[in-house]
């Protein structure tokens, strides 16, 4: 089949959406041969997508914008979001005795709404920084992702300011956990399976969840580069239905199942399909939040721009969202 | 620059890969190049060894790590960028086939970095090369092994002779389009049911 769409994936929970496309039949039945290319992490799928070694890619909401600006690391990429593909089920995991000393600083805070309790963190960054201490360091996955940025808001909401209170740094998912508990960092934001895993091994504590930092906010989409996409108009369309249509599948309960056994092969995720079962919940939109919304991606650069990556003006943000955020490619597709 | 000879610094989850691109950069004059493996306190690490030039596998996943050092931040004095000789995508192209990618400090002369990406690139492949020739040969005699044990099962419990119990196989391979291997393996299990 001449047909050929190769689209890269990270091995999250995620990428369910276009795997399913592929291997269940979706993307055949509209006449294409969807190849998926798993990246072991978010730099590499960056450099496929950059130097065109896939068309497309499953991709950080943020570092599609950060790629087609040309603040990613590597030469502007034009990109195109035409479909959304995850909204993530993130948390913030701290280490226990992090958790502790802020159960001990201030109780009636730890007992109350998650989102503010990193007010007793900042009793604890007070007590450190009198006692001449440094720093405590918290890690996220990537510096274009939106856990970088649920983790500056939440540590804001309390009074901490993530640039000069405390270090961030990044740190691959599956590092986490041994990264909390040889001591190397104090907490993490990261997408499930790795805030339990942390929680089961008695290493971690879950303080807050995205629910209660960011609900609804959107976490993953599809980035087509814009070149590829300008020259393949039909196959587009027809992998925007192909997605659509796996998305439909993948959201049914009773696939569930069956898609963790998928993503659980070793060419997908690689973890066992129970543990993956059990945080599927989230990880597929529902069928509104499929089409892209412009609101997402201004939301998105007022983050990055709060987060001293970008320095843009409001009209020149609304040129950028305007540009990488299609939903009139959707809705051509779909409608 | 203070010394002219560039640090390089080799990260790599293979330690045997990593050896034989440290050995390919030091047989063409480089000398100061280090290794380091998979490490939780990479970036401490990193600061420790103070490269010019990173080195470091497309398969890793602490290069989304590295990458925060694009970011000017408190925890690196020097900033680093990937490697990305705008001139020639061909190079770009050919190191993530190779299946590696360079980092290098900003303001570090193009022209120095090129022939050290590239002696990097040409002994991954050498490497990816030479452990696919390794995994066919051990696929290979472990196929021929168990023809050799297929081939004597028939000869004793089907009263066959070695070449038409040879022929049989054969036969049943081509007629089903299977690898002789795999009706060995059938004519294997087959017998181990019997007994």
């Amino acid at each position: 089949m001449a047909n050929i769409v190769k689209l890269g994936f990270a091995p999250l929970v995620d990428c369910a959406i276009p795997v399913v496309a592929a291997e269940k039949g979706f993307a055949a039945a509209e006449g294409l041969d969807l190849r998926v290319e798993r990246a072991p992490s978010w730099a590499a799928l960056r450099d496929k997508l950059a130097f065109g070694l896939v068309d497309g890619a499953h991709i950080l909401a943020p570092l599609a914008l950060a790629l087609h600006q040309g603040i990613a690391g590597v030469p502007a990429t034009p990109l195109l979001v035409p479909v959304s593909l995850g909204l993530g089920n993130n948390a913030i995991t701290l280490s226990l005795d992090l958790y502790e000393r802020m159960q001990a600083a201030a109780p009636e805070v730890m007992a109350g709404p998650p989102a503010l309790r990193a007010r007793a963190l900042r009793s604890v960054i007070d007590a450190d920084r009198a006692a001449g201490k440094p720093p405590l360091s918290f890690v996220t996955v990537f510096h274009f992702s939106c856990h970088h940025y649920e983790l500056l808001k939440w540590l804001a909401d309390g009074g901490i300011d993530g640039r000069s209170d405390v270090n961030i740094g990044v740190i691959a998912p599956p590092r986490m956990v041994e990264s909390l508990a040889a001591g190397w960092i104090d907490g993490y934001c990261a997408g499930e399976p790795w805030n339990q895993r942390a929680v089961q091994r008695g290493i971690g504590q879950v303080v807050v969840t995205k629910a209660d930092i960011r609900p609804d906010g959107l976490e993953k989409v599809l980035g087509l580069r814009a070149d590829w996409a300008e020259e393949h108009p039909a196959q587009v369309a027809a992998l925007i239905r192909a997605i659509v249509k796996a998305a439909d599948w993948s959201r049914d309960p009773a696939n569930r199942a069956e898609l963790a056994r998928l993503l659980a092969g070793a060419q997908y995720v690689g973890l066992p399909a129970d543990l993956i079962e059990l945080t599927l919940n989230g990880a597929i939109p529902a069928p509104h939040r499929n089409r892209p919304d412009t609101a997402d991606a201004h939301r998105l650069l007022l983050e990055m721009t709060a987060a001293e990556q970008l320095d843009l003006s409001e009209a020149e943000r609304g040129a950028l969202a305007a540009a990488v955020w299609r939903p009139d490619l959707y809705d051509e597709a779909v409608g | 620059m203070a010394n002219p000879e560039p640090n390089i610094l080799i990260i790599d989850g293979n330690p045997d890969r990593a050896a034989v691109v440290e050995r390919g950069l030091v047989e063409s004059g480089w000398v100061r190049v280090s290794t380091i493996g998979p490490s939780v306190n990479l970036l401490a690490r990193i600061q420790a060894l103070a490269p010019d030039v990173i080195i470091i596998d497309l398969e890793n996943p602490d290069r989304d790590t590295l990458e925060q050092m694009f970011q000017v931040s408190r925890v690196v004095q020097r900033p680093i960028a990937m490697f990305v000789d705008q001139s020639d995508s061909q190079m770009i192209h050919a190191a993530i086939d190779a299946g590696v990618s360079a980092y290098v400090v900003d303001g570090l002369r193009q022209d120095r970095i090129k022939p050290i990406v590239e002696t990097a690139i040409t002994r991954f492949n050498a490497f990816d090369r030479l452990r696919r020739e390794r995994d066919e040969a051990q696929s290979k005699l472990q196929d021929r092994k168990l023809v050799e044990k297929a081939k004597g099962l028939l000869m004793k419990h089907r009263g066959l002779s070695e070449e038409d119990a040879y022929t049989l196989m054969r036969r049943t391979a081509m007629k089903q389009n299977r690898k002789l291997s795999d009706i060995a393996q059938s004519v294997i299990t087959a017998f181990e049911m019997e007994i």
